[in-house]
């Protein structure tokens, strides 16, 4: 029995002490995300390839692997949050905050690892993070107005959370409150009246579903 | 890709600077050893270790597997906590479950050995607040485990805090088991509890102060 405590001490205490070599502590710990390259998809892999040697090369300093990076990534992560978010009012401000977080962390990429739960995980959080700070913005009758009337142009809240995979998991008052104020730009006092309820309660409204959007993403990338 | 992305990627891209990678693995190896030398210097200079408290390892079988125990349990708390510092898709079961499973089985061994210790108990190697020391020998391992982690990109600032303060915490438990008495009870009360309570100090920290740089 000490025999065996001794030795399985050794392992684990032996890696952690191996600063050179840590494959076998990480294959203690597989995650999904070393599993992920495995996936059967030949664009994901080939994408994995690509962006997984530009931020390598990124983090020599190489200026062209990185612009190349960037422009790919960002293109994938607006795709990526139109899936999840439909046609969010401030996409725009969640790709070029996850870009810039990316530049921010990409000390902590591993180029052994996958690249795209790294990419995906940051995303994921500026996104939520942003969704919590933006204000509604605050858009007079007159505009509203003054927008053509036809069918093209129209501002159909429904149209505008189309697609919105990830809302459809929320409660139908989370939804509302997350719809009216980050799709359709009201700012929280005019949401609450538009329900009928206090601004406080609005607000906790909005906090519980991002709160819940935030559980059922990370839910969904395990 | 609108235009302001397009002018984002390349003031980026203008202002790229070579980096290292840094890793979870080497810096949590670096963190344990020097926190253990550190833990156990201060200890040493405060006084004595007790006496035979090593060779005892060789003479009791359960006082080894509760010092490996510990010894494990500290290992894997820092290194899920460097991990957890690190965006990736983590397995809660893995990074959270794993590491607080090994610390409950080492308290385990303690309030097992209220009816069967693994020494007999003794007053040999009583210190004079062991309680204190155990509390004021984990802070700066907190901090440093804080610092490391805030320097990445922490997502989960209180499960990393947990983390790092049950593993700053333990590793003047650790010590205190040669340090100070064998007396189950008293390392429970003296030892165990200011180590573990460390952990709620460091889930504070880690909520408030653990967040990616804007």
């Amino acid at each position: 029995m000490a025999v065996l405590v001794v030795r399985g001490v050794y392992y684990v205490v032996g890696n952690f002490l191996s600063v050179a070599g840590s494959d076998a502590v990480h294959g203690l710990f597989d995650d999904r995300d070393s599993m992920q390259t495995d996936k059967p998809n030949t664009r994901w892999q080939r994408d994995e390839a690509r962006w997984s040697s530009w931020m390598a090369a990124s983090q020599r300093g190489d200026q062209s692997a990185y612009r190349e990076l960037l422009s790919e990534i960002g293109d994938a992560l607006e795709a990526y949050l139109q899936v999840h978010f439909g046609r969010l009012s401030i996409l725009e401000d969640c790709v070029q905050e996850a870009l810039l977080a990316v530049h921010n962390a990409r000390h902590t990429y591993n180029p052994k690892r996958s690249f795209r739960p790294w990419l995906f995980t940051i995303a994921r959080h500026k996104t939520i993070d942003i969704l919590r700070r933006a204000e509604g913005h605050k858009r007079s009758c007159d505009a509203l107005l003054a927008e053509p009337q036809d069918g093209a142009h129209q501002q159909d809240l429904s149209r505008m959370i189309d697609g919105a995979k990830l809302l459809a998991v929320l409660s139908e008052e989370h939804r509302q409150a997350l719809a009216l104020t980050k799709y359709q730009g009201m700012t929280t006092d005019e949401a609450a009246k538009h329900l009928g309820i206090s601004e406080p309660a609005l607000k906790a409204r909005l906090r519980r579903g991002l709160k819940q959007l935030q559980q059922q993403w990370e839910q969904q990338a395990l | 890709m609108t235009d302001k992305r397009q002018q984002m990627i390349a003031d980026l891209a203008d202002d790229l600077q070579p980096t290292k990678p840094v890793g979870s693995a080497g810096p949590a190896a670096l963190w344990l050893v020097f926190g253990l030398i550190f833990a156990a210097g201060l200890a040493w200079m405060d006084g004595p270790f007790r006496d035979n408290a090593f060779q005892q390892l060789l003479l009791s079988a359960q006082f080894f597997v509760e010092s490996a125990l510990g010894l494990v349990s500290v290992a894997l708390l820092i290194f899920s906590a460097f991990e957890l510092s690190i965006p990736s898709t983590h397995s809660f079961m893995r990074r959270l479950v794993m590491p607080l499973a090994a610390l409950a089985a080492w308290v385990g061994f303690y309030l097992w050995g209220l009816y069967a210790p693994a020494l007999e108990p003794s007053m040999a190697g009583k210190r004079h607040f062991c309680y204190l020391q155990t509390l004021l020998y984990s802070v700066p391992l907190l901090l440093a485990g804080l610092f490391w982690a805030r320097r990445q990109y922490p997502i989960h600032g209180a499960r990393i805090g947990l983390l790092l303060g049950l593993a700053a915490g333990s590793i003047p438990a650790l010590v205190m088991q040669f340090a100070c008495v064998y007396i189950p009870a008293h390392i429970l009360q003296h030892h165990i509890l200011p180590g573990l309570s460390i952990g709620v100090l460091g889930a504070l920290a880690g909520a408030l102060w653990l967040k990616p740089k804007k």
